[in-house]
């Protein structure tokens, strides 16, 4: 979205309804958001400062779909294999993220204790994630037919 | 030609589309007004249809112009879909007039449960 706009001009609408719209890819509200945001705008009734709930969830729900629309351009059998590990290091990540938790507690002492499970985890989940995209990246097939474009002569599909 | 029934919400934007191009948030307004009030699209619908449309070749884009900084597009029916739009029109037709103007409509027993309702 423009970033050179002045930041004073934004009513608090505008501001929460371009929260709303990072549900959408970058690339699609690259060409769109201004698009939405100025429909959104308009639509809503005169002095209000919150967008509806109902647009709330259109503006969720529809960027899922992008982004869901713009998953598919992996193979099937890459999204299952994906899905597979994925499936597997969810499996994995509790108890390993237990056992290296309580591994540290016992070999350091109790003052370590802090070195709560929920932390231990997150790091767990993102060595996990970082190696699924590693051991997923082989399997991405090296050409794929270009992304349908809906909108524009720029697709908005393009990668930042 | 497809046989799926259309959405309400598709249905209606492709019937604002009906009389000329026009752009969201006229489209909203005009989906509102053309159903009594009962069609309220929000914004993300919108272009969630609008995508599907564009996709399927039936809502084209017309024009692009700046309106307070911000591009305002105008969308237009194709001839795929005004087709598409009046074959959907024919289908809901047919099937309202199964109840409005069949004979039982006016039968003595519709008219007694209508009188007990």
């Amino acid at each position: 979205m423009e970033r050179g706009e002045a930041p004073q001009s934004r009513s608090p609408l505008e501001r929460r309804a371009r929260v709303l719209l990072w549900a959408y890819p970058y690339g699609y509200r690259a060409e769109r958001g201004a698009e939405m945001l100025d429909t959104l705008i308009e639509a809503a009734p005169a002095g209000r400062t919150w967008p509806t709930l109902t647009d709330a969830g259109a503006l969720l729900w529809g960027g899922l779909r992008v982004r869901t629309a713009q998953n598919r351009r992996l193979a099937t059998p890459t999204n299952w294999r994906l899905a597979l590990l994925l499936a597997l290091v969810l499996y994995v990540a509790p108890p390993a993220a237990q056992w290296i938790g309580q591994s540290v507690e016992s070999s350091v002492g109790w003052h370590i204790a802090r070195f709560d499970p929920f932390h231990t985890c997150s790091l767990c989940w993102r060595a996990c994630w970082c190696g699924v995209r590693r051991l997923a990246s082989p399997f991405s097939p090296p050409s794929l037919p270009p992304p349908p474009q809906p909108f524009r002569r720029s697709s908005y599909r393009t990668v930042r | 030609m497809k046989t799926v029934a259309m959405r309400e919400p598709t249905y209606f934007v492709l019937a604002a589309l009906f009389d000329g191009p026009l752009h969201g948030y006229a489209i909203i307004k005009r989906a509102e007004e053309m159903s009594h009030g009962r069609v309220q699209l929000a914004t993300g619908t919108l272009y969630t249809a609008l995508d599907r449309l564009v996709g399927e070749g039936y809502v084209e884009l017309v024009s692009e112009e700046t309106v307070n900084g911000r591009p305002r597009r105008s969308y237009g029916l194709t001839k795929d879909g005004t087709s598409a739009l009046q074959a959907e029109a024919a289908r809901m037709a047919e099937a309202a007039s199964l109840v409005i103007d069949h004979a039982a409509a006016r039968s003595p027993y519709v008219a007694s449960k209508l009188r007990h309702a």
